[in-house]
C-alpha cells in the first residue's frame, strides 16, 4: 500500500482519510500533517481523548483555591482596613482568584503537554519534511518508528 | 407552501395591525402600568438588532462559519422600523421618567423622543442597505456592514443610557451601554443557535452544515457568557469600591430587597453560570436539545435582566406584557418564515 498521500484540498484529504480508516488501517499508524487544525480528521481517526484536560482542570481548581486562600490569609495575617471595607472582602478577591485560575490552569496545562508529548526532545521537534499548505497522510509500516 | 408564508401586503397589514393593537393597549386601555411598553421595547430591540449584528460581525471578520444561515438572520431588519414606530407610543408615557419634572437640555421629552426615533430610523436604513449589499454581494458591502454596526452601537447605547438608565436619574454608569450592546449580540447568537437547530431538523440532508453553525454559535455563547460576567462584574466592582451613596443606590435598592435580590442571582445563573458550565464540554455544543434549551435560557435571562432594571422604578402589567410579547413573537416569526420575500431568494 502506498504510504504517503498529499492533497491540496481539505475535502479530498478528509475523504481519503475516511477511506483508509474504513479499509482497516489502524489509526495509530496514521500521521497527518495539516496547515491548520482540522477537527474533522480527529473525528475520523477517533483518537483517544488526551488526558491533558485533567492537568488543566487540576491546575485551574488549585489556582482558584490558592487565589482565595492567599488573599484571605494575607488579609487576616496583616489586617489593614482599606476604604472602610471589611478585612475579608470577597469582591476584589474574586478577581485574583479568577486570574490565578487562568494562570495555574495555563501553566500546568503546558507542563502536562510537555510531559505527555515527552518534550523537550530534539527528535520530536524537528520534522524533516516540509509540506507548506498541503494536507498529508502518512502511514507508518508495522515495526517502523 | 408553509402556512406561515404570505404575500408582502398581508405581512405589512398584520404588522400594522399588531402595532395598532399595542398602541390601543398602551394609550387607551392601560391602567398606570407604564413600564410594560418600555420593557417590551428594550427586550425586542435587542432580539431584533442582535441577529443582524451577528451576521454583520461575521461578514466583517470574513467568517464563513455562518454562511449557511446568514441570509436568514437578515430577515429581521424591517422590524427595526416597527420598533421605531412603537417607540413613538412611549411619548404618551413620559411620566415614568422623573427628569420630566425638571427637564434639562439632553433629558427633555421632545428631544428624547426625536433623537431616539431618528436614530432607530437611521439604523433601519443602515440595516436595509447592509441586507441588500449582503444578499447581492455588492462591492460596497464592507462599508454598509460597518455603517450598520455603528448604528447598532449608537442605538443600543441610547437604549441603555436614555431608555433605561435615565429611569434612575441622576444615577449613572458608563458600563451600561457596553452591557446592552453585548447583550444584544448575545441574544443574536442565541437566535442564530435556535435557527440552526430548526434548519438542521428541517433539512436533514444539509444537517451537517447547520450543526456546524450551531456548534460555532454555542461556542460564541460560551465566550459571551464569560464576557457578560466580566463586564457586569466590572460595573459592580467599581461601584462597590467607590461606595458613593448616589452610585450605590441602584444596587442597594435592588440587592437589599426581595425578590430583586433573588432575581439578580437568577440572572447570573441564566446569563453566566448555566451557559458557561453547560457549554464547556465539546459534546454539549453539538447536542441540539441542549443548545436550544440554553439559547432559550439566555433569552429569558436577558428579559429578566430588563425586568430587574425597570420593575423597581415603574409597574409592569403582566397580562398586557404577555399580549405584547405574543404580538411581537408572531410578527418576528412571520418575518422569519417570509424571509425569502424580505431579503430575496437564496
Amino acid at each position: 500500500m502506498k504510504n504517503q498521500f498529499v492533497f491540496e484540498e481539505k475535502q479530498q484529504f478528509l475523504e481519503q482519510l475516511e477511506r483508509l480508516v474504513k479499509e482497516g488501517v489502524n489509526p495509530k499508524q496514521i500521521t497527518i500533517f495539516t496547515p491548520f487544525p482540522v477537527h474533522e480528521a480527529e473525528e475520523i481517526l477517533r483518537l483517544k481523548t488526551s488526558p491533558l484536560r485533567f492537568f488543566t482542570l487540576i491546575g485551574a481548581l488549585s489556582g482558584l483555591l490558592f487565589g482565595f486562600f492567599f488573599t484571605i490569609w494575607t488579609s487576616l495575617d496583616w489586617p489593614l482596613i482599606r476604604g472602610g471595607k471589611p478585612i475579608v472582602a470577597l469582591p476584589p478577591f474574586i478577581i485574583l482568584a479568577f486570574e490565578l485560575t487562568i494562570l495555574f490552569g495555563g501553566v500546568i496545562s503546558f507542563i502536562g503537554y510537555l510531559l505527555l508529548a515527552k518534550l523537550p526532545s530534539i527528535k520530536r521537534i524537528i520534522q524533516p519534511a516540509e509540506y507548506g499548505n498541503q494536507f498529508v497522510i502518512h502511514i507508518q509500516n508495522e515495526g517502523q518508528k | 407552501m408553509n402556512r406561515w408564508q404570505m404575500k408582502p401586503i398581508s405581512l405589512m397589514i398584520i404588522t400594522v395591525l399588531g402595532a395598532l393593537l399595542i398602541a390601543l393597549i398602551e394609550i387607551i386601555i392601560k391602567d398606570g402600568s407604564d413600564g410594560t411598553l418600555l420593557l417590551t421595547l428594550t427586550f425586542w430591540v435587542a432580539v431584533i438588532q442582535g441577529p443582524l449584528v451577528v451576521a454583520a460581525a461575521a461578514d466583517l471578520a470574513q467568517g464563513k462559519w455562518m454562511n449557511p444561515i446568514k441570509k436568514d438572520l437578515l430577515a429581521f431588519y424591517p422590524l427595526i422600523l416597527f420598533i421605531a414606530f412603537l417607540f413613538l407610543i412611549l411619548s404618551f408615557q413620559m411620566n415614568i421618567y422623573r427628569w420630566t419634572i425638571q427637564p434639562g437640555k439632553w433629558l427633555n421629552s421632545e428631544f428624547f423622543i426625536a433623537r431616539n426615533f431618528i436614530l432607530l430610523l437611521l439604523s433601519f436604513i443602515c440595516a436595509r442597505l447592509y441586507a441588500w449589499a449582503a444578499v447581492k454581494e455588492a462591492p460596497r458591502k464592507g462599508f454598509f456592514t460597518v455603517l450598520y454596526i455603528l448604528s447598532f452601537i449608537v442605538v443600543q447605547s441610547l437604549v441603555a443610557f436614555d431608555w433605561v438608565m435615565s429611569l434612575e436619574y441622576p444615577w449613572m454608569s458608563t458600563m451600561f451601554a457596553p452591557i446592552f450592546f453585548m447583550e444584544s449580540f448575545f441574544a443574536g447568537l442565541a437566535v442564530t443557535a435556535l435557527l440552526s437547530v430548526y434548519f438542521s431538523r428541517k433539512y436533514p440532508e444539509q444537517s451537517s452544515s447547520f450543526t456546524k453553525v450551531m456548534r460555532d454559535s454555542a461556542q460564541f455563547m460560551f465566550g459571551f457568557a464569560l464576557a457578560w460576567a466580566g463586564l457586569y462584574y466590572g460595573q459592580f466592582l467599581v461601584i462597590w469600591y467607590g461606595n458613593i451613596p448616589w452610585e450605590t443606590s441602584f444596587f442597594s435598592t435592588r440587592l437589599d430587597h426581595s425578590p430583586y435580590r433573588e432575581m439578580m442571582y437568577l440572572i447570573i445563573l441564566m446569563l453566566f453560570i448555566l451557559p458557561f458550565l453547560g457549554l464547556l464540554g465539546k459534546k454539549f455544543k453539538t447536542n441540539r436539545l441542549w443548545v436550544s434549551v440554553l439559547a432559550v435560557i439566555i433569552l429569558l435571562g436577558i428579559l429578566l435582566e430588563r425586568i430587574f432594571y425597570i420593575l423597581p422604578v415603574t409597574p409592569i402589567h403582566f397580562i398586557y406584557l404577555v399580549i405584547e410579547f405574543i404580538i411581537l413573537s408572531v410578527i418576528y416569526l412571520l418575518f422569519f418564515f417570509n424571509r425569502e420575500q424580505v431579503v430575496g431568494k437564496k
